[in-house]
């Protein structure tokens, strides 16, 4: 147990080192974009929280047809720590593509339908976990929540290819398009070294968030 | 087959209750009316803006309407526990999600067919041959909401918190109905046919269909 806390505490500490450090990379080292200027920067913690998002969420969908088909606890848990993780990261992208909009577009909301989108997708999760907190009884929860987890899922393909589907502001997708990416190779490198530092806090906040709901569970059991 | 067999007794079933009771559907009728009232109260006496307004008003409308009329025939299911002995008299217990999906889209298409004659008559909407092109859509858009609200409402119904659950989870996942529902509606009262979105209604009847028949019989259950 002692041993687990101390890679758990490490890796924590390396994780949080490694986002600081794409961060103020992208904040001093990186330049400007030459269109936006220094605003652009924003899209070093919008971007890979979205991705975070849109990750989180299919795990959610993943271990939720996994638990329904071999209601295994542990699926359940990692379902339920990646909702959290995933809304909290929503919220961040939410937040810093408000204050991105503000600088550009000149208001801190636009009825743009991925903006629009994307706020209904983190209503959908905030219920997941609603839905969750209401029911007391461990197996009956796994099997509501799982059911719901598979169908809340819809939102993501409906967020992703809204800027697509609708005219809006949003901008089109730059990377995960056909053909080459539209952005230039160092700021490229810059928002792919910042995914995989939020990719990786992500899988650490989820690593140690089941683990707490594990402990929760054999407290409940033994009760 | 005896699957739909089921379906359709319990369906019948549903509708031989709401033709004796008379309560759901008018109380849905009573707030889908209200809503169109009221609406065109805050807006003002400008048709020309209420016309445009027409397919999004009558949308949200069928969107609280969907809660109160699937709330209200779970109830009576769970009422006395006939919903417990439905489950184990059923060789098959999706009949009864099938079945709720056959009744719910019934009360739901008339809902929807009596708020467009509503507000052609209150908003001076000239759909002219187009008029019959909301019958296929109406159809269309009440399965889809029939399938995903069905699911829901029996995810939620053994709960003490339904009331504060079903439209917190429901409204979310009624989205994408609601906008492939106001495109495709906007389409037609424009003079076109709006098959494009139709489509997409379809689709998405289908998916939520699927996946209520798959999770149902996993997921739901008596509490």
């Amino acid at each position: 147990m002692m041993v687990r806390q101390t890679i758990a505490s490490r890796s924590g500490r390396l994780v949080a080192a490694g986002v600081a450090l794409v961060v103020a990379s992208g904040l001093v080292l990186v330049p400007a974009d030459a269109s936006q200027g220094d605003v652009q920067r924003l899209m070093y913690v919008h971007v890979p929280a979205a991705w975070v998002g849109y990750l989180a969420f299919f795990v959610v969908f993943a271990c939720s047809a996994g638990y329904l088909w071999r209601r295994d606890p542990r699926l359940d848990r990692l379902a339920a720590a990646s909702a959290e993780v995933g809304v909290m990261f929503t919220g961040l992208a939410i937040a810093s593509g408000s204050i991105w909009g503000k600088a550009t577009w000149g208001q801190w909301w636009d009825w743009d339908p991925r903006l629009t989108t994307t706020a209904v997708m983190l209503l959908a999760y905030i219920a997941y976990l609603l839905l969750r907190q209401t029911v007391s009884e461990q197996r009956r929860r796994g099997r509501v929540a799982a059911a719901f987890g598979l169908i809340a899922f819809l939102n993501v393909p409906l967020v992703h290819f809204s800027v697509l589907w609708w005219r809006g502001l949003h901008q089109a997708p730059t990377v995960l398009r056909p053909g080459d990416p539209t952005i230039d190779h160092v700021l490229l490198a810059q928002l792919l070294a910042s995914v995989a530092a939020f990719s990786l806090a992500y899988a650490w906040l989820v690593w140690q968030r089941t683990r707490l709901e594990g402990l929760l569970d054999t407290a409940v059991t033994r009760d | 087959m005896a699957l739909l067999g089921d379906a359709v007794a319990l369906a019948r079933k549903d509708v031989v209750a709401e033709i004796r009771a008379r309560d759901a559907l008018p109380a849905a009728a009573t707030l889908g009316a209200t809503g169109l009232v009221l609406v065109a109260l805050a807006v003002g006496p400008d048709v020309g803006r209420m016309r445009l307004l027409a397919p999004a008003l009558v949308g949200v409308v069928l969107a609280f309407a969907t809660v109160t009329l699937a709330d209200r025939l779970d109830s009576i299911d769970r009422a006395d526990d006939a919903l417990v002995a439905l489950w184990f008299a059923l060789d098959d217990p999706r009949a009864i999600f099938a079945g709720r999906v056959i009744s719910l889209s019934a009360s739901l298409t008339t809902l929807e067919l009596g708020l467009w004659l509503a507000a052609a008559t209150l908003l001076d909407l000239r759909p002219g041959a187009g008029a019959l092109l909301l019958v296929p859509l109406a159809v269309a858009s009440s399965v889809s909401r029939a399938a995903v609200a069905a699911l829901v409402t029996s995810l939620v119904g053994g709960s003490p918190h339904r009331a504060l659950l079903a439209p917190a989870l429901l409204l979310p996942m009624l989205v994408p109905t609601l906008l492939a529902g106001v495109q495709a509606a906007s389409a037609v009262l424009a003079g076109g046919q709006g098959v494009q979105w139709t489509a997409v209604l379809v689709a998405e009847s289908l998916l939520f269909l699927g996946v209520g028949l798959i999770t149902y019989g996993e997921a739901a259950g008596p509490a």
